[in-house]
């Protein structure tokens, strides 16, 4: 019999992703942290004269609009994700176990296309002379060509489908584990079928349900392709913001102020879930 | 009533069940008492959890009639249904304390609160698990959480307590005990159980009646003293404890005695079965308790006897096991018990008369 390895003979391997990890992550980090409390100069450069002007000026009402936005579609894309992955998931992981593998795959295979090739897709789809509004109109359901493309109910939809991946995934595994006979035990101890979803299925599948909702809020929060290319001038969320300070206003200094205002923002809804679903969950 | 006694819980009339190709339950007829222990035997996939699944409502008959308590079954869900079960491996919620698995059939039968408490305390108490109620099930051994199963399930005073398996999880000295603790259980609460088991020792030890199935049909029903001195086929008498037979051919029938021809050992006797005749091929069958061995042949000619070897013999405490061979190199099973110490055992290698009463055999067709 080969004796295990234990991990702490090779010290020595964690020293690159860690160095990988302060030298790509850390220190540009704290570099932009720096950065927001420094000065833009006249043409757009950096003055190092201390200020907490960037911080404050994300007061303004416009700024605070789009971050209200940004959490409000973030919050919506997480909700429908969980509404339509939940009986997405349900089905799969209750399926014959042949037919699970390729079901996931299913849920997988858009990955196999590059993220912004799939929203110009969804424009194509959403313009107004665009397959929907096409469709819409031939079947007799619309009078009049639909205005889809640039609203926020374009990002909206583009983000759900972005991201509903990240939601079943973590589902599904919760669900896969949920024994059987634990549904058959409620349903023989009286229970109607709403009330076995609410009783068992639900608070068993509750890790589940908070690493999908984490997984799905975090990037839809920061989301920047989607509504920049689905969302136009109109619908800007917090991603495109700090786009447009970075490279066409060129006032690095608040971009950076807005970046970590946002991470904040994230971190705070982070610790907010964890606290309500227990640690163990993720 | 078209013929079912008014003591009937459970009538059972020409149910099949077909899974896919197979058929696990086949025009299975059965009748069971109000109040008795009742268990089925059989190995697995002789379609005995299908049956139990077919009470408790999660599956529907493809043909036939299930009536529980006088009330047709047909389409009715399992949560509609004056029937519990306890489940093979609990199936007890993870997420709840024990009083709050207990708790659960009482709140989804909408029952006042003030009214689930107490319920819940006695059903605890019956099953000795007072001051375990806010543990987690995981945080229990087997054996409670076993009895959390049946609390949970009991608390709802159900007409009938559906068990399947219910001591298959537990080590061998906590099945013995709770053999005994589950019978007096269900004599104290007077609810009918139906336990299924592929556990011959258990059925026995535990049920009023017991019906054996196999391949989906119902092989014999009776007590378990009918089902064991009385086996109606092959089957059931080398399913239920150990069996020796002999294959033979009936040469004469004079009165209640069967004369039997056995290829190379001559002629045995044994008592006739029902539909009997001569030329018929059967079997003589025989319990390794009733079988004596002895140095003396034997002068009474009421006794069978054949000449053996010891082939083995096996201390086992209370008794000696003999594995012998016969003149035509069957192997049976003989067991002596240890009354008298100073009984002369045998050895491995010697010769000796194998005897026995011709009363104590059973005659099956083959």
């Amino acid at each position: 019999m080969k004796k295990s390895i234990p991990a702490k003979s090779f010290p020595w391997l964690v020293v690159p992703p860690a160095a990988a990890l302060i030298f790509l992550f850390g220190v540009p980090l704290l570099l932009v942290f720096a950065v927001s409390f420094a000065t833009r100069g006249t043409y757009g450069g950096i003055e190092w004269t201390f200020t907490l002007a960037n911080y404050t000026s994300i007061a303004d009402p416009l700024y605070l609009r789009i971050f209200w936005r940004s959490l409000w579609l973030a919050v919506l894309t997480t909700v429908i994700c969980l509404l339509m992955g939940f009986p997405l998931a349900y089905v799969i992981a209750r399926a014959p176990k042949r037919w699970q593998g390729i079901l996931l795959f299913l849920v997988i295979i858009p990955f196999w296309t590059n993220f912004l090739v799939r929203t110009y897709a969804w424009m194509f789809i959403l313009r107004s002379e665009g397959l929907l509004s096409t469709m819409l109109s031939a079947l007799g359901l619309t009078r009049e060509p639909l205005t889809l493309l640039f609203t926020d109910t374009a990002v909206l939809i583009g983000l759900v489908y972005g991201y509903l991946p990240f939601m079943v995934l973590p589902l599904y595994a919760a669900l896969e584990r949920l024994d059987p006979s634990l549904l058959e035990a409620a349903w023989d101890l009286y229970a109607r079928p709403h009330q076995v979803f609410v009783r068992v299925v639900l608070p068993l599948s509750k890790p589940g349900v908070i690493a999908g909702c984490v997984l799905v809020f975090i990037p839809s929060l920061g989301a920047y392709v989607t509504p920049d290319l689905l969302g136009g001038a109109r619908s800007m969320m917090i991603g495109n913001l700090i786009q447009h300070q970075y490279l066409v206003v060129r006032d690095w200094p608040f971009g950076s102020a807005l970046s970590f205002v946002l991470m904040a923002g994230v971190l705070a809804a982070l610790l907010y879930y964890l606290r309500a679903g227990g640690a163990r969950s993720l | 009533m078209d013929g079912v006694s008014a003591d009937a819980s459970i009538v059972m009339r020409e149910v099949t069940k077909r899974h896919g190709t197979t058929v696990a339950v086949d025009h299975l007829s059965l009748t069971i008492r109000k109040g008795e222990f009742f268990a089925i035997l059989g190995p697995s996939g002789s379609g005995k959890t299908t049956t139990l699944r077919l009470l408790a409502g999660f599956e529907q008959p493809d043909a036939g009639e299930i009536s529980i308590e006088g009330q047709p079954m047909q389409g009715v869900p399992p949560n509609r249904r004056p029937v519990n079960l306890v489940f093979q491996n609990y199936a007890l919620f993870p997420h709840m304390t024990v009083a709050q698995n207990v708790a659960f059939g009482l709140e989804m039968k909408g029952l006042p609160s003030a009214e689930i408490g107490p319920r819940v305390a006695e059903a605890l108490e019956m099953v000795r698990l007072v001051g375990k109620q806010d543990r987690l099930p995981s945080q229990l051994s087997g054996g409670e959480q076993q009895r959390v199963a049946l609390a949970r399930a009991l608390v709802n005073r159900p007409a009938v307590l559906l068990l399947d398996e219910p001591l298959g999880a537990l080590d061998k000295q906590l099945r013995l005990e709770m053999e005994v603790e589950l019978k007096a259980l269900q004599e104290r609460v007077g609810i009918t159980f139906v336990c299924v088991t592929h556990d011959q020792e258990e059925a026995l030890t535990m049920s009023d009646r017991l019906a054996v199935m196999h391949h989906g049909r119902l092989l014999q029903v009776g007590t378990p003293e009918e089902i064991y001195t009385a086996p109606a086929s092959a089957f059931v008498a080398s399913f239920i404890g150990v069996s020796n037979s002999l294959p033979g051919r009936v040469q004469a029938i004079e009165g209640q005695r069967a004369t039997v021809a056995v290829e190379g050992i001559g002629l045995v006797h044994a008592p006739v079965c029902a539909g009997l005749r001569a030329g018929a091929t059967v079997l003589v069958t025989i319990r390794p308790e009733r079988l004596h061995l002895s140095r003396d042949p034997a002068t009474d000619g009421s006794q069978n006897q054949i000449r053996v070897r010891i082939a083995k013999a096996i201390y086992s405490g209370s008794e000696m096991h003999y594995l012998v061979t016969l003149p035509n190199n069957l192997t049976w099973k003989a067991r002596v018990p240890n009354a008298d110490g100073t009984a002369k055992r045998f050895d491995a290698g010697e010769s000796a008369y194998l005897k026995w009463r011709t009363t104590d055999a059973v005659l099956l067709p083959e």
